[in-house]
């Protein structure tokens, strides 16, 4: 028996190599070289490679804007992955709800901002925000709530408010729909019982709903702080990290570093930086993910 | 087995037919004149030039203006950049210097003086022309007519050649009211792009300096350059003549509301002219172009003379060449002048009555004048390829106009950062 089920174990683990060697040439070789790039000093024009040890991370320590980089970083991933868990929940509860007419609608309704290309979905925010000729300042300003133009995507406050109001507006339907599928797993029998026993919504919310989404709940979110923390796309159409450096991201930053300033291995260290943070994020997920296996 | 044999033949015929397209070499060229009037003309020549050599096939590739340098590098860093390219005078001397390009010395040689001396100049550094010049833009300040005779502001008269800084500053405060504002576009541009560095090196020129001195030493934290920094920055802080959105700018915002009758007058890119006039003829009917305005040490203006270059490790570096010289046929090179108001860089190519026209008098006027601020005619240098890659003067004015950093303390940080550039360092 045990003879048979080595076999099979090293049947199994032969079967994994060729995904165990594409993964090494696509995923381990650039990630080695990332890390070892960031120990140098070197262009992408000119032949310079110097190994200069610690020097990148030491200048990076003492760069303010990094840090406020980071900073901006943390608040864009905590806050774009709140919200979307907010608002997915709340609409997820609101797709369960057998009383909603148009349900097929509503949920193929909410897909589309996830739908979208993002290059389209910013392009398309940065029109509706623009305070001169935009949609947002035409209503608000017709409806009387303001006398003066808002400055959408120019005053840096607004402005990280602006692109996350598109980070939550993109993100949310991903979570609406994870959270609708683990709501529609829970047992129907169970509100019924508590419906028989007196139980108010909220409590039927609080002590069956909840607690039954909290796998679905910590894996998703989890995700998301993944995602959020490596995003681009949205910042870096729409305000490209700025007005000033407002807006700026790790990614966006390490792409300026990396392919506008040409210094790659300075970039290679911020990234080396978002690594080390993802890792723990990474871990958060495995660890969640294996629990709510067992 | 009819039908089995029918399948093979038809397998066979059809893997045949690929196969004489596969074997026909392809050329990537990257353009990043996307406009709807800039884009047919080129689809035009690459077109009659596949048909002309049917053993080639040039694929054309567009690349946003905002993105260009990025692109370019990333496509470089990765080993896989196109075979031609449009490159600006700073891009191809940096990019020719570092190995990256083949020079064009004997497409120069062939034109010889048909091609504009003084725009191969700009695309050479160190005994050889990375790029062949094939337009040449210089900017223009549109007015809006009707919203001049409102002011009751006269345009400069020929002797005057131009408005002077404060003249112009003066039309523009007349002309900001009621959610409308004076003054948009490259001539003063705060957005997170290129137009910004265009916008302080006019301004440093009309003031008499640059980031540079002709031996090479970083002179750019200076009295004028702070002086013409403060007079950008005032037009947003203190004058307030320019849309207030304009730090947040990444695209063609300020083209757009200008053709939107937000805006009086434009200052830009003559490629502009034809983009108006199909987008926003009533703006058009009420078009005045001028020349930019003087400062104290002269008129400045961002004339570019784009050229195309062959990267090292083009498949087939002779039809690349071909294609260059192709597009700088007389015929061709009109046809893309013409349709986007931008003069042809071979002498031969303005020969035609169609460039009396005053958008194209306007530009003359200006090159004529010697308003260039690329080192008024001189080379250029990898440096200034890698000042304008690293927007470097955008971070420094939205210092300045977003978080409220003192003007001489933006210009003290800019000039460390150029100081440390890689191309300094390296005395290149």
């Amino acid at each position: 028996m045990i003879n048979t089920l080595e076999r099979e174990d090293v049947a199994g683990y032969l079967f994994l190599i060729p995904a165990f060697v594409f993964i090494v040439i696509i995923i381990g070789y650039p990630l080695v070289n990332g890390v070892l790039l960031s120990f140098y000093e070197r262009s992408l024009i000119y032949p310079i490679s110097n190994f200069i040890g610690l020097e990148n991370y030491i200048e990076l320590v003492k760069d303010p804007d990094f840090w406020n980089i980071l900073a901006n970083t943390f608040c864009w991933t905590l806050s774009v992955t709140g919200l979307t868990l907010i608002v997915g929940l709340a609409l997820a509860l609101v797709l369960d709800n057998p009383i909603l007419k148009g349900r097929g609608f509503f949920r193929a309704a909410w897909l589309l901002p996830w739908a979208l290309p993002t290059i389209v979905a910013s392009l398309m925010w940065n029109w509706m925000y623009e305070p001169t000729i935009g949609v947002l300042n035409f209503i608000l300003s017709k409806v009387g709530l303001i006398k003066e133009p808002i400055l959408w995507l120019a005053v840096p406050s607004l402005a990280r408010l602006s692109v996350l109001i598109v980070g939550v507006w993109k993100g949310f339907p991903f979570v609406m729909i994870s959270l609708l599928a683990g709501l529609q797993s829970i047992p129907r029998e169970l509100y019924e019982s508590a419906s028989i026993d007196g139980a108010s919504s909220w409590a039927s919310f609080k002590y069956i709903t909840l607690p039954s989404l909290i796998p679905v709940i910590s894996i998703v979110t989890t995700l998301q702080l993944i995602w959020n923390f490596n995003h681009f796309d949205i910042v870096y159409q729409m305000t490209k990290g700025g007005p000033g450096k407002a807006t700026m991201l790790m990614s966006t930053a390490v792409y300026n570093q990396a392919f506008g300033a040409t210094r790659l291995g300075y970039g290679s260290a911020m990234a080396t930086v978002m690594l080390v943070v993802l890792c723990v994020f990474g871990y958060m997920y495995f660890s969640l993910y294996k629990k709510s296996w067992e | 087995m009819k039908k089995l044999l029918r399948v093979v033949l038809v397998l066979a015929f059809t893997l045949s037919l690929g196969s004489i397209g596969w074997c026909k070499e392809q050329l990537r060229f990257w353009t990043m004149w996307t406009g709807p009037t800039e884009l047919p003309p080129q689809q035009e020549w690459v077109r009659d030039f596949n048909e002309l050599y049917p053993e080639v096939e040039i694929i054309l590739e567009q690349v946003p203006w905002g993105e260009y340098f990025e692109k370019y590098v990333a496509a470089i860093g990765g080993k896989n950049p196109p075979d031609l390219g449009v490159l600006p005078p700073e891009t191809s001397v940096q990019f020719g210097v570092a190995g990256f390009l083949e020079p064009v010395d004997d497409i120069v040689e062939e034109l010889g003086s048909n091609l504009y001396p003084s725009l191969v100049q700009l695309h050479t550094y160190k005994g050889h022309t990375w790029a062949a010049p094939h337009v040449n833009y210089a900017q223009v300040l549109f007015v809006r007519k009707d919203w001049l005779e409102d002011t009751g502001i006269v345009p400069p008269t020929p002797d005057q050649k131009a408005w002077t800084w404060d003249e112009l500053v003066e039309v523009a405060k007349k002309m900001t009211k009621d959610e409308r504002w004076g003054l948009t576009g490259e001539i003063c541009s705060l957005s997170r792009s290129h137009s910004t560095e265009h916008a302080v090196a006019m301004a440093i020129t009309r003031h008499g300096t640059q980031y540079r001195d002709e031996e090479g030493n970083i002179i750019f934290n200076n009295p004028n350059t702070i002086r013409a920094v403060q007079e950008l920055a005032d037009l947003f802080l203190e004058h307030k003549v320019i849309p207030p959105a304009s730090p947040s700018y990444v695209a063609n915002e300020e083209i757009m509301l200008f053709q939107t009758g937000k805006v009086g007058m434009l200052g830009a890119s003559s490629g502009y002219y034809d983009i108006i006039r199909e987008e926003a003829p009533d703006v058009f009917s009420q078009l005045l172009l001028l020349p930019y305005p003087t400062g104290p040490a002269g008129g400045a203006n961002w004339i570019s003379p784009d050229g195309i270059g062959i990267f090292k490790g083009s498949k087939n570096v002779a039809m690349a060449k071909e294609f260059i010289k192709f597009y700088l046929r007389d015929e061709n090179i009109r046809k893309w002048a013409k349709s986007t108001s931008g003069l042809c860089a071979t002498i031969s190519g303005n020969e035609d009555p169609f460039f009396e026209a005053p958008i194209f008098k306007v530009q003359e006027q200006q090159i004529a004048w010697g308003w260039g601020c690329r080192t008024n005619g001189k080379s250029v240098t990898p440096s200034d390829g890698e000042v304008i890659g690293m927007l470097i003067f955008q971070d420094m004015m939205q210092d300045i106009v977003v978080n409220g950093i003192p003007v001489d303390v933006a210009v003290k940080s800019a000039a460390e950062r150029i100081e440390n550039l890689p191309s300094i360092k390296q005395g290149l």
